[in-house]
């Protein structure tokens, strides 16, 4: 069935039940008389479903992985609760100075506690083409130097394939390399992407012990209410300052 | 010296799973911040549970992860859709563990269909939808990346997952609302077509 924009818009409408009764009822004789719109609609309803329910997939994928990295960050407290407790046990008993290390909030301590692979989002949620597949899979598995061989390969110019070479590169200690694609790809148009590159731009600059660049972009992601590393920006940030 | 045991942080912002008006309310808004706290909470108060049930029948942490979702989904939907009120996190975390054991027993019987007698068949049913929505979501995927031009991705992307009007887009991608009129239903219909081919293959 041809569609045009005033018949997409009123299928819209319809599926998303913002009809006043008496369109509702209206757009229903409709769909009682004229089986091709009514198969229109239930494939519009299809598609906006699939694409709702993709949506929701990636948010709750953020937040398992922000729920599992906090936990790892509740351990490593909890770890370094211990470890003060025994250091101060030794300081009483041998008058040995405190080390101060697990309170150090460097650049470098910082990246080091909340950095980690992104390998939660599997293939069908986010970047998603068939030719980059096996290099997520690549990274996915650790795999960095193989999957950063098999996305020189790919068209340097889809944000995909910067993002998942920018994040390759981080993983093998590489961050300058990692924030000189970053910085292009974290105003991609694509939000999921943008937040993503956000994100591990600022961890690039920790790694680089660029405080101020890394305060400035975790600053931008803790201003943002809806970005999904909300949380874990504005907890890096306490830790930074 | 003594050390107390490490207890969890109570998260307060986890009360909204006991007040289900509001609860609904925030699955119901379009409100991105106000969900995610709640996917928060879900994560929190459930996920483990879960993820125990999968683990001791079968499963693996990566199927956990993917009940997980589905639940969640089907949770959502029942609240949208079908006006579905639970009364307070007990009752969440109790249609919650039903649903995924729902779930993980279908997706085994799928896998060994004489091995597990099928008791209900409306259960089975909803399975089977659940199948062809996330057939659907991969095909939606697929059908977006075939499309010929990065304008016509541009333009499917607006209006199906950013929910945006024909303004609204013209406006983001710097363009008249009269070439995004024009342009539109041709890209729906492209995608129509690469979606209905997948669907047939």
């Amino acid at each position: 069935m041809e569609l045009s924009n005033e018949l997409l818009d009123q299928i819209r409408a319809y599926i998303q039940k913002r009809m006043t009764p008496e369109e509702h009822e209206s757009f229903e004789q409709r769909l009682a008389q004229n089986e091709a719109l009514k198969a229109e609609v239930e494939l519009q309803h299809r598609l906006f479903r699939a694409a709702s329910s993709l949506k929701l997939r990636e948010r709750l994928s953020h937040a398992q992985y922000e729920i599992q990295k906090e936990n790892q960050l509740s351990r490593k407290s909890l770890r370094k609760t211990y470890a003060v407790a025994a250091s101060v046990a030794i300081f009483v008993i041998s008058g040995l100075y405190l080390s101060k290390v697990f309170m150090d909030g460097s650049p470098r301590n910082v990246y080091a506690e909340f950095y980690s692979d992104d390998t939660l989002h599997r293939a069908g949620d986010f970047c998603n083409s068939s030719d980059l597949s096996k290099a997520v899979n690549l990274y996915r598995e650790k795999q960095y130097v193989p999957a950063l061989e098999k996305l020189k390969t790919l068209n340097p110019a889809d944000d995909c394939v910067s993002y998942y070479t920018a994040i390759s590169h981080l993983a093998l200690e590489q961050p300058a390399e990692t924030v000189k694609i970053l910085a292009k790809t974290s105003g991609s148009g694509d939000p999921v992407l943008a937040e993503k590159s956000q994100w591990y731009l600022a961890l690039a600059y920790l790694a680089l012990k660029d405080k101020s660049r890394a305060i400035e972009t975790l600053q931008k992601i803790s201003n943002d209410p809806d970005n999904a590393y909300n949380r874990l920006a504005t907890k890096a940030l306490k830790k930074l300052q | 010296m003594r050390i107390l045991p490490f207890s969890p942080r109570k998260n307060n912002a986890c009360s909204i799973l006991n007040n289900p008006e509001e609860f609904s309310r925030a699955i119901r808004s379009g409100n991105e911040a106000l969900q995610n706290r709640v996917f928060h909470c879900l994560y929190e108060t459930v996920y483990n549970s879960v993820k125990k049930y999968i683990l001791g029948h079968g499963g693996k942490e990566s199927d956990a992860e993917d009940i997980f979702q589905d639940t969640m989904i089907t949770l959502i939907n029942n609240i949208v859709e079908k006006n579905l009120e639970l009364s307070g996190e007990a009752a969440v975390q109790k249609y919650t563990m039903t649903t995924a054991k729902n779930i993980w027993n279908s997706y085994l019987r799928k896998q060994k269909p004489t091995s597990v007698v099928m008791e209900d068949l409306a259960e089975y049913e909803d399975f089977e939808k659940l199948l062809q929505a996330k057939e659907d979501e991969k095909n939606l995927l697929k059908a977006i990346d075939a499309l010929k031009t990065k304008d016509c991705k541009e333009v499917i992307h607006l209006f199906y997952f950013e929910e945006m009007s024909m303004n609204e887009i013209a406006e983001i991608l710097d363009k008249t609302a009269g070439s995004i009129k024009s342009n539109k239903p041709r890209c729906i219909e492209e995608l129509k077509k690469n979606f209905k081919e997948l669907a047939l293959s």
